[in-house]
């Protein structure tokens, strides 16, 4: 190869022609194995978006957990549990002399009936046991 | 929120590319559509394999996304790092295929003698890529952006990381060489011989 020949004119011209019809079809982009390859370059760019979209976690349970921690655990959680079912138990039974304070209240409120308490109204328990000796 | 279509064309790169930046989908496509041809195009002239050109171009286009959010606006062209980082791939793949034995690199193809306007064509193109692929891999690089890319000489010397003398030798040296490579071709490719 005669590499430090010098340059002809029409090796000027041949190459200019050469040069300008590779630009000619260099940046076509009709063939379908192009538009194929630039749909997979833009799944690649929306791919990135989606990867830069903060996740935002959604702590499961975070709620409830900081909800026990501020009243110091599940220990007192336990108690609490206790607390209440006891609760639902007198409020569902609803024993002769709650409902007798209750009617008692109303009936005094409302000065219809005067009402008054004896001991054994509130604890009959201890009534029996005082009439019993 | 996606720029409507018809505010995109008269977009520079680098504003779709910070728009991307922020999340613009539609800006990456715009993008994908006016460098894609440029890459995958450079990338076949410096490798001449299409599905090797196509991996390096997706490959390109994937550096370029990930590197949107943090692209420092007005210190290099988007097509020009581009451009570099297409010649930084095909650098590496052509000194891998090296190693694996010359063997295994394409022949250049038998440009025969055609009438046919459509033939000559593709005979001039065959040579011509024939002909790049003697030259040493950092003329191939400046003869190509000079002239087929259409880059001026100090992009090539940013594209290449070279200065703009070198840029200017390369080429010059590139065609010296491209010339030579051809000058056997001439008749065959339709060009009037100096010795006819």
């Amino acid at each position: 190869m005669n590499w430090g020949s010098k340059m002809t004119d029409r090796d000027d011209m041949m190459l200019d022609d050469l040069f300008a019809q590779a630009r000619d079809g260099a940046h076509g982009a009709d063939s379908a194995a192009d538009i194929a390859l630039m749909a997979r370059i833009v799944a690649d760019a929306e791919a990135e978006i989606a990867a830069r979209t903060p996740v935002v976690e959604v702590a499961r349970g975070g709620w409830l957990r900081a909800m026990v921690r501020s009243v110091g655990g599940w220990p007192s959680m336990a108690g609490l549990a206790t607390a209440g079912v006891t609760g639902l138990a007198i409020g569902l039974s609803a024993p002769a002399a709650i409902s007798g304070v209750a009617l008692g209240t109303s009936a005094q409120a409302t000065g219809v009936e005067s009402a008054s308490y004896a001991l054994d109204d509130l604890m009959p328990s201890f009534y029996d046991l005082g009439t019993e000796g | 929120m996606d720029m409507p279509y018809d505010a995109l064309l008269d977009t520079s790169d680098e504003a779709l590319l910070v728009a991307f930046g922020n999340g613009d989908a539609s800006a990456a496509r715009a993008l994908t559509v006016r460098l894609t041809p440029k890459v995958l195009g450079y990338a076949t002239r410096l490798l001449r394999d299409r599905a090797e050109a196509e991996d390096v171009a997706q490959e390109a286009m994937v550096r370029l996304w990930r590197i949107a959010p943090e692209w420092r606006q007005g210190e290099a062209k988007v097509t020009t790092w581009l451009y570099r980082v297409v010649t930084n791939l095909c650098t590496d793949r052509l000194r891998k295929k090296r190693g694996k034995g010359i063997d295994e690199i394409p022949e250049p193809e038998d440009g025969r003698p055609s009438q046919d306007a459509v033939l000559m064509q593709a005979a001039r193109m065959a040579a011509l890529d024939a002909a790049l692929a003697t030259l040493p891999d950092r003329q191939r690089e400046a003869v190509v952006l000079r002239h087929i890319e259409g880059l001026s000489n100090p992009q090539i010397a940013e594209v290449l990381d070279i200065s703009v003398e070198a840029v200017e030798s390369l080429t010059a040296r590139g065609k010296r060489s491209l010339a030579a490579a051809l000058s056997g071709q001439k008749d065959e490719l339709g060009f009037e011989d100096d010795r006819s």
